[in-house]
């Protein structure tokens, strides 16, 4: 009678702790790192605007149309050290927007909507779905 | 004795914890696509601009917990738009390389977007999320219809978005093949009443790439769905 009361506790507790392995198994955080803390980038992302050019420290590293080919993230180098000054530019030579990127602030994003632009955390949400390019 | 004392437990540990990895990988229901970054967007989604001031918009929406990585996120949600720009209120399920929430997200044309964070809904449930707007631009954010955020903002909702949103196609779409994205019972308020949605959903995307290479679609604008090609589940 004793050896089946130890039997039914021994069981109970591995029940227990099963339940908590696995509830702790499925809350537990996935433990990448937040925006801020990734290393710096820069994505220039033509959702709906005007075919524009990308310069950074008045070198011309990119012209982007809506609907166009993959845009990979621009990074640091030796040749393209930070700071940068980044300027987006309609054909026309209107500026839609300038920025400073310091580096400090994790991966980073320019989204250019119709005749606006502005800068973000890259993982942030881009906005309504795309409206017909702008010329 | 030890032997005696013990056995049970290992025995039921052996049981349980397979069982319990099992569950915990179907319930995860996230897989990597395998795809590189690409730096573009991608939405299924449904818009409609059903009268000059929409006064509402709602979805019952699944809460898929996809895949993230890098700087990419996963977005199903609810809008109101309006006016020129990226006027917009958002509110849905966001999951990033980092945590899954619920995000509210709204920008005034000309001004940064501003995200704020709550608390995720539980993993693979629907919860309702609606934002209505009342006439003098008082935006309310609910989960569930409790009131979570409110605010006035200078522009008036004339549009209502539907949609699941990937950015970079190294991260997963909301859904998987046998487990997929719904968004349903999706209504916007016009006219003094709610309407079910009646614009159909399409696949659409920043870049040059055809997006149903890679996702599907199906449904009605009233109750949508869309997956991940790649991912089973």
């Amino acid at each position: 009678m004793a050896n089946k009361s130890r039997l039914m506790l021994s069981a109970s507790i591995a029940g227990l702790l099963s339940v908590v392995a696995i509830v702790g198994y499925l809350s537990w955080p996935s433990g990448s790192s937040s925006s801020s803390d990734r290393e710096f980038s820069l994505t220039v992302v033509n959702v709906d605007g005007p075919p524009v050019d990308v310069t950074i420290n008045g070198e011309v590293v990119a012209h982007l149309v809506c609907h166009g080919g993959p845009n990979s993230a621009m990074t640091p180098s030796a040749s393209r050290p930070l700071p940068w000054t980044v300027a987006v530019t309609r054909s026309d030579g209107t500026v839609l927007g300038t920025w400073m990127e310091s580096g400090k602030n994790g991966a980073r994003k320019i989204d250019i909507r119709s005749n606006t632009v502005y800068e973000v955390a890259a993982d942030q949400g881009g906005g309504p779905v795309p409206v017909p390019c702008a010329t | 004795m030890f032997r005696h004392r013990f056995l049970p437990l290992f025995l039921a540990w052996s049981l349980i914890i397979p069982l319990g990895l099992f569950t915990a990988g179907r319930v995860a229901a996230s897989c990597n696509p395998g795809r590189s970054a690409d730096g573009q967007y991608y939405w299924a989604a449904s818009s409609e601009f059903p009268s000059s001031y929409v006064g509402g918009v709602s979805s019952y929406i699944y809460n898929y917990n996809p895949y993230v990585t890098g700087n990419g996120f996963s977005y199903a949600w609810v809008m109101l738009a309006g006016g020129p720009g990226a006027n917009h209120a958002q509110i849905g399920n966001y999951k990033s390389a980092n945590s899954r929430n619920v995000v509210i997200q709204f920008q005034i044309s000309g001004q940064q977007p501003i995200n704020v964070n709550f608390a995720a809904q539980p993993e693979n449930r629907y919860t309702t999320y609606k934002i209505t707007a009342s006439s003098n631009n008082t935006y309310n954010y609910y989960v569930d219809n409790t009131m979570v955020y409110s605010q006035v903002m200078p522009w008036t909702p004339n549009n209502a978005e539907w949609a699941a949103e990937t950015w970079q196609l190294s991260s997963q779409m909301m859904g998987g093949v046998s487990n997929q994205e719904y968004l349903s019972y999706n209504q916007d308020f016009h006219n003094a009443s709610w309407f079910y949605a009646t614009v159909n959903p399409w696949l659409s995307t920043t870049g040059s790439r055809n997006p149903s290479t890679y996702f599907g679609l199906g449904g009605t604008a009233y109750n949508f769905l869309t997956w991940d090609k790649t991912c089973a589940s």
